[in-house]
């Protein structure tokens, strides 16, 4: 979960007393900016031709099989006798899955990622997932967040781990990661000058135009006394209010006539896109998109039960493939890949209710120019009879997500640290990136 | 729980909530309506019953310390308030009295949102600022949210 076993006064605070803390000022700076937990490291060198990340969380554990339908698997059809979508060759004129080869197909809300995929820019990996077998949404996601199951003591998350191993990509960025968010987001945290910034066309200092900038002085005279993380914060908010404001996003037009949904999740790449061709330094993006917890009328095909998870599945692939089209397929300084995780799949069988519980296996995608896509990635299918289900009721993980976003970090984010990025854990290569 | 274990307790870092009670505190705001402040509540990213997960905002400094400029932006919008119909916040009474001069303001400031504990270097900066201009209510007010924005106010 994200509140972990320690409150806002960490360690460094609690060394302080409150009335000592208001004496103290200039002591503390800048110069504590060096992460206590990171290791000796050898700061892996920046090269031109790593990538941009792009992160992408479905919060709320997605239903991987309505997104990636395994209609090849006749168990599938068993356990899902109302919500199940049709095969691609299925009789009728109702929605069906469009076939990505002969065993797996995307449900119709996907289907805006066919050209990437038909491209061999879209990998789709299955029966994929974390080792740890929560079917807690909280416990799941920190532990895919930070990248290693079962550690409450961990509190970095793998992006910002890779970030805090790896030279900038640009000397003096003022900003390197940002998390179009609501809060720093686990995945995140302990990156150097990483910042939340949920809208970055709205990112200033309120108030009068005409004393902005002393005020932003006084700011900054004021926080370079503070104590980190909140020094270097402010640090980089100023510098970065700066930054941003060279950049059009309301007026950003996009490449290869690409239209993003007018959506928060839309909003937030279509701003990502902006800042990415931009070429100010950014080299990592991380952001949300929730509303998977599809307990009851899931809805995976239009004009069932509402729809509602095919609408949320069009929100995706359509904001994805005009950043498909915009960025990857467009003109950029560096390539970019993009990583799309959840915390965990559903249950194999659907419930009472038309939807799906907690489950284990799930989908995960990859998808960049140096993506080895145009296929869906297993590790054996664990398949879905009851007696290969795990614990009688979940599609297997087989294939551990970091394998995956390992062989990101190594082949495209140019990060040989894997050991720091996810500690006490021998990634396997799958084959995930273009050699 | 006595006031030497008070006095001994780590500092902690104000969430949003807290540092919207603070401010209001600290500026002796007369709130008849909160509901447009509640909604700088929101854009501090801290809408109130809105965390999806049963265990309430996360109570971690690194979750909230990036949020430098949403808290900046909050300060300079309440001291700003001067509405009888939602938030008031009277400079006349509050900070511009019993002295009505800028280091009368800044000892208000001092006395009303620091305890009278506010760092030297901070008075004499506030200070500085408020006499970098001509001493108009504008830059009263821009002082007292320099002062809520300021390092020090964001740890109770």
């Amino acid at each position: 979960m994200l509140d972990e076993p320690q409150d806002t006064g960490c360690s460094e605070y609690r060394s302080l007393a409150r009335r000592d803390f208001l004496m103290r000022g200039a002591g503390f700076g800048i110069a504590a900016l060096v992460p206590s937990w990171l290791p000796n490291v050898v700061l892996a060198q920046s090269s031109s031709t790593r990538d941009i990340i792009v992160s992408v969380f479905l919060s709320g554990g997605t239903d991987g099989m309505s997104l990636v339908v395994p209609f090849g698997d006749p168990n599938y059809y068993i356990g899902r006798p109302t919500i199940a979508v049709a095969r691609p060759d299925a009789a009728g004129s109702g929605p069906k899955a469009v076939a990505l080869d002969n065993f797996f197909g995307f449900s119709p809300g996907m289907a805006p990622l066919l050209p990437a995929y038909t491209a061999g820019d879209l990998l789709v990996a299955h029966a994929t997932g974390s080792v740890d077998t929560s079917r807690s949404h909280f416990d799941a996601q920190r532990y895919m967040e930070v990248g290693k199951p079962r550690d409450l003591n961990l509190a970095t998350g793998w992006l910002g781990r890779h970030l805090a191993t790896i030279t900038p990509m640009r000397t003096n960025a003022p900003l390197r990661a940002l998390g179009l968010t609501n809060g720093l987001p686990q995945t995140l945290v302990g990156g150097p000058k990483t910042l939340p910034i949920a809208n970055p066309a709205n990112f200033r200092i309120d108030g009068s135009a005409t004393t902005a900038n002393a005020r932003a002085q006084f700011l900054a005279t004021n926080y370079a006394s503070a104590i980190d993380p909140v020094s270097a914060n402010a640090l980089d908010t100023t510098n970065t209010i700066t930054l941003l404001q060279t950049i059009n996003f309301n007026g950003y037009t996009t490449q290869n006539g690409a239209v993003y949904p007018n959506t928060g999740f839309g909003n937030a790449l279509k701003s990502s896109a902006a800042l990415i061709k931009s070429d100010v330094g950014v080299e990592a993006v991380h952001a949300f998109l929730g509303g998977w917890d599809t307990h009851s009328l899931q809805g995976p095909v239009p004009g069932l039960d509402g729809g509602g998870m095919h609408n949320r599945m069009l929100e995706l692939s359509s904001t994805l493939a005009a950043f498909y089209a915009d960025v990857i397929q467009g003109t950029t300084a560096n390539g970019v890949t993009v990583v799309i995780i959840s915390e965990f799949g559903r249950n194999a069988r659907e419930n009472g209710d038309k939807g799906t519980d907690h489950g284990r296996g799930n989908v995960a995608f990859a998808m960049g120019k140096k993506i080895n896509g145009g296929r869906v990635l297993t590790n054996g299918w664990p398949g879905l009879a009851r007696e290969n289900l795990e614990s009688g009721q979940d599609l297997r993980v087989t294939l551990d997500h970091r394998d995956i976003l390992a062989e990101i970090v190594q082949n495209r984010l140019g990060n040989t640290n894997l050991a720091t990025v996810f500690p006490d854990y021998t990634p396997r290569v799958r084959g995930v990136t273009k050699v | 729980m006595t006031g030497k274990n008070l006095m001994a307790s780590p500092a902690k870092y104000k969430r949003p909530f807290d540092l919207m009670v603070s401010s209001l505190r600290g500026m002796a705001a007369e709130v008849t309506n909160l509901r447009a402040a509640r909604g700088r509540l929101d854009s501090m990213d801290m809408r109130l019953y809105y965390w999806e997960q049963p265990d309430g905002y996360p109570d971690q400094i690194n979750w909230w310390s990036g949020l430098t400029s949403q808290r900046w932006n909050w300060a300079t919008y309440i001291s700003n308030q001067n509405s009888a119909t939602s938030v008031r916040v009277n400079t006349t009474t509050i900070f511009r009295a019993p002295l009505d001069t800028a280091a009368g303001v800044v000892n208000q400031i001092n006395v009303r949102m620091f305890a009278n504990e506010m760092p030297a270097s901070l008075k004499s900066s506030l200070l500085a600022y408020l006499q970098g201009a001509a001493y108009l209510e504008p830059r009263v007010r821009e002082t007292i949210a320099l002062a809520a924005s300021s390092h020090q106010f964001q740890w109770y």
